[in-house]
């Protein structure tokens, strides 16, 4: 069985930034297309990478097929596709190969798996927030790459017009507003308008990279609730990533 | 199993201080303990995750990186940790109190869907496993992540103990001889079976792996329990006594008397072509000596070993012992092969404890001497151990100078008689280490005159290996014997020894010459060189001040260095016996240890 993927480069930043802080996860793959889970030893993040099938430039696939794997070896594998590189996955029971085809020529990696017993079953998290926001591809990686270092906790709070993200830190406050009249913001669907939810600032730091290569974000938030951010890709890819968030007041 | 019950326990101990009542709590931790993690629960409340000889990483996770990890899991900032680690003084009691104040903790986990929380006593060591483990780009956020994750899931008690013991403070002053009385209290029917528990920790030093086979073998198994290659043995250590009579005596009227090398001992398995070298507290050094590795794998005849020995370092021309210090070159991490060329050691074998599947620890000393010499082949790097066996107290005496001379610390008198077994881990009167109570430093050059020379051997081969020097003793105007000097000299002084010797050169000793040492070759007293040494020691191969400080020895050099030729002396210009014997007395200085 085998599945091809035309842009080998969004696999490559997917795993390097997960890799920053979760060292395992698995591949789901069935008929239906393809879904990376991995969740941080610490519980605070949960990151699901799909792919449907649809989004792959071939797909010849039967049954459900569960690979676990080192995101570490995965991610140092991945660092070495280029520009206009294709990426073929393979795999066994035991094992899964990387593909990479430029120019006619293939470069093949292969791993061992690990058992399925070896890595915790990541659970459902289905959660109603009521707070939605739609933005515009890059502008939160611009936040966030101005944000990150004058806080470790990231507070966003809003209502129907704007998005507001504020890194308060000991010497400098730090503030970015989106909104819909300026464009930042495509869509605000705010169903408590007036909230503040504080999120640990790292774990949107990690996720810089995919941020920057999304069409677009939606991140969706309410006070006390984990928030849920999507990042879409052409060929109808994306990231859905949770963080918890922080309970101090 | 819960870890809570692990912490419960560890808090209650914390409270009390009798032992008796410590080793009745830890008994029956025991005793409640699922079988399948007591290694770990032992390995847990020795406050590490393995024995130190296995050689495998820390935690390495510092007091920043755990307030972060704190911080990550109680949902505050830093700097509210930091005030509160301020007050309270315990990391442990600042996880403890922010996750009372935080009850369900932060994280996703109570947003998950059938997510389970409780922490199992194997959760809580494989994280920290992986926490050791995690090396490399990014391991310092992994190692926060996975702390903080075990944080997450504890109880305020639970997340004290897993604080404390990632941060080093691990242990509550239980110590091995604690948990052995507990082990036996709980599993072995009470402290009778004590002693079968200690023997099976000496021969095979992890004590959550003897505490693995108590518990799902039974102590019949920890008695039949033989040394396994690759796993140390608790070295057997010696009495110290000072004098040669009553050592004797100790031993049984008759011992083996062998030289006390100045290096650092080694327990050495051999299981194939693989080696391990353990240090005297089981750290694995394996890595700083490649040379004795290939030596072993070359000259030790056997399949499976284990043996023991001295490594000591010597002179890479002469093959002489150098002292221990040297061997500190051996400790940096690179360049390691170029250490062996400089600092090359040879390591003097003395005892074998296991061969080709038998324990010879139960045998006496002789037995297990005999079973080295069969599977020893000597060469530059693995020689046996000198020894003499004696009765004779003024032998024993003799010999033991004749090794410090030689660089050696003193001698170690062993029982040779029948109950004279290896006792794994045991201080006792079977091994008697008998070194010296004052040493004189040297703290000034000599300048000593040429009596004879020694041909060289290896790369010195052609010219001389090293020269024969003697005192001036103006009153019986001879010149007496000090010490055999073949370090210092720069290859340009060996190639030139030929030329400035060959007028002196004689084919008998001089008459003006007194030595008991006979060189290849003896020189008629007329060239001075300068000379430095560790220290004046008293020696019965040499006859400067012989019979003057003790009978039968007089003063040597221990460790000589050329310095340079003294063209400007003449052979009467040199240092005097009488100059030599105040040096040695004013420098006399107690060792202390």
């Amino acid at each position: 069985m085998r599945i091809t993927f035309s842009n080998a480069r969004l696999w490559r930043y997917v795993m390097a930034s997960v890799g920053k802080f979760i060292d395992t996860g698995y591949i789901l793959i069935n008929e239906n297309g393809l879904t990376f889970k991995a969740m941080d030893p610490s519980k605070t993040a949960l990151i699901i990478f799909e792919i449907p099938k649809e989004g792959f430039m071939e797909f010849d696939v039967e049954g459900e097929h569960k690979l676990p794997l080192s995101i570490e070896d995965t991610a140092k594998i991945l660092r070495t596709a280029e520009k206009d590189d294709v990426l073929s996955i393979e795999w066994s029971s035991e094992s899964i190969t990387f593909v990479f085809e430029r120019r006619g020529v293939p470069r093949s990696f292969t791993i061992p798996l690990y058992a399925e017993s070896a890595i915790e079953e990541i659970p459902e998290l289905e959660l109603e927030i009521p707070n939605k926001y739609v933005i515009y591809a890059a502008g939160l990686y611009d936040a966030i790459n101005s944000l990150e270092d004058v806080s470790e906790v990231l507070a966003v709070s809003g209502d129907e017009q704007k998005l507001v993200l504020t890194a308060e830190g000991d010497i400098a406050t730090a503030e970015i507003t989106l909104d819909t009249e300026r464009g930042g913001l495509e869509e605000a669907q705010v169903e408590n308008p007036g909230f503040r939810a504080l999120y640990s600032m790292e774990y949107f730091s990690y996720l810089k990279s995919p941020m920057k290569m999304a069409d677009r974000s939606i991140l969706e938030v309410d006070e006390g609730l984990p928030c849920r951010l999507t990042l879409e890709y052409s060929v109808g890819a994306r990231i859905v990533y949770y963080v918890a968030p922080r309970v101090e007041e | 199993m819960l870890f809570r019950v692990v912490a419960e326990t560890l808090s209650k101990i914390e409270a009390i201080t009798s032992r008796t009542a410590i080793t009745e709590l830890l008994a029956n931790l025991f005793r409640k303990t699922d079988p399948e993690v007591i290694d770990k629960v032992v390995y847990l409340i020795q406050g590490k995750l393995w024995p130190d000889w296995r050689g495998l990483p820390e935690l390495g996770v510092g007091e920043k990186l755990l307030i972060k990890a704190i911080a990550k899991a109680t949902g505050v900032r830093e700097t509210e940790v930091e005030s509160l680690y301020k007050k309270l003084g315990d990391l442990g009691k600042v996880a403890e109190a922010l996750k009372s104040r935080r009850a369900g903790g932060g994280g996703l986990a109570r947003f998950l869907s059938g997510a389970t929380n409780a922490l199992t006593v194997n959760r809580v060591y494989e994280t920290l496993k992986r926490v050791a483990l995690a090396v490399g780009e990014g391991s310092r956020d992994l190692k926060i992540s996975l702390i903080s994750g075990l944080l997450v899931d504890a109880e305020p008690i639970e997340a004290r103990y897993i604080v404390r013991f990632v941060e080093g403070r691990g242990r509550i002053g239980v110590g091995d001889a604690t948990i052995m009385d507990a082990l036996a209290i709980a599993y072995g029917g009470g402290t009778a079976a004590r002693p079968v528990i200690e023997r099976a920790y000496n021969i095979r030093a992890d004590l959550g792996e003897v505490a693995r086979i108590l518990v799902k073998e039974g102590l019949r198994a920890l008695e039949k329990l033989t040394p396994e290659v690759g796993v140390p043995i608790r070295p057997m250590l010696a009495e110290r006594l000072n004098d040669p009579r009553e050592i004797l005596a100790k031993v049984g009227g008759k011992g083996m008397v062998e030289y006390k090398y100045d290096g650092e001992r080694a327990q050495i398995h051999k299981k194939g072509d693989e080696v391990i070298i353990y240090s005297r507290r089981l750290e694995n050094i394996t890595h700083q000596y490649p040379d004795v590795v290939e030596a072993v794998r070359n000259r030790i005849k056997s399949k499976e070993a284990i043996i023991e020995g001295e490594i000591v370092a010597v002179d890479p021309e002469t093959r002489e012992m150098k002292p221990f210090q040297e061997l500190m070159h051996r400790k940096r991490k690179h360049d390691i092969h170029e250490a062996i060329k400089e600092y090359p050691v040879t390591v003097f074998l003395f005892d074998a404890l296991y061969n080709e599947g038998e324990d010879l620890t139960t045998k006496p000393l002789p037995e297990r001497r005999k079973t080295l010499e069969m599977i020893v082949e000597p060469d530059e790097t693995i020689q046996l151990s000198q020894y003499i066996v004696t009765d004779d107290p003024e032998e024993l005496e003799k010999f033991f100078l004749e090794a410090i001379e030689n660089g050696a610390e003193g001698v170690m008198v062993k029982a040779i008689h029948k109950d004279s077994i290896y006792r794994a881990g045991a201080r006792g009167w079977l091994w008697i280490k008998y070194k010296r109570d004052y040493k004189s430093e040297m703290i000034d050059t000599v300048d000593l005159v040429v009596i004879g020379a020694f041909a060289g051997r290896g790369r010195r081969a052609g010219t001389y290996g090293a020269l024969l020097m003697a005192a001036y003793d103006p009153d019986a105007d001879l010149f007496r014997s000090v010490c055999k000097v073949g370090s210092g000299f720069t290859d340009k002084d060996l190639a030139e020894l030929p030329e400035i010797l060959k007028p002196y050169i004689r084919q008998s000793k001089p008459r003006n010459v007194d030595s008991l040492m006979k060189p290849d070759v003896w020189v008629e007293p007329a060239l001075v060189a300068e000379i430095i040494g560790a220290e004046l020691t008293l020696s019965p191969m040499h006859t400067c001040c012989r019979d003057e400080v003790r009978k039968g020895a007089g003063i040597s050099i221990r460790f000589p260095r050329f310095i340079r030729w003294r063209d400007d002396k003449g052979p009467t210009d040199a240092t005097t016996t009488k100059e030599l014997l105040e040096m040695y007395k004013s420098q006399l200085k107690k060792i202390s240890e």
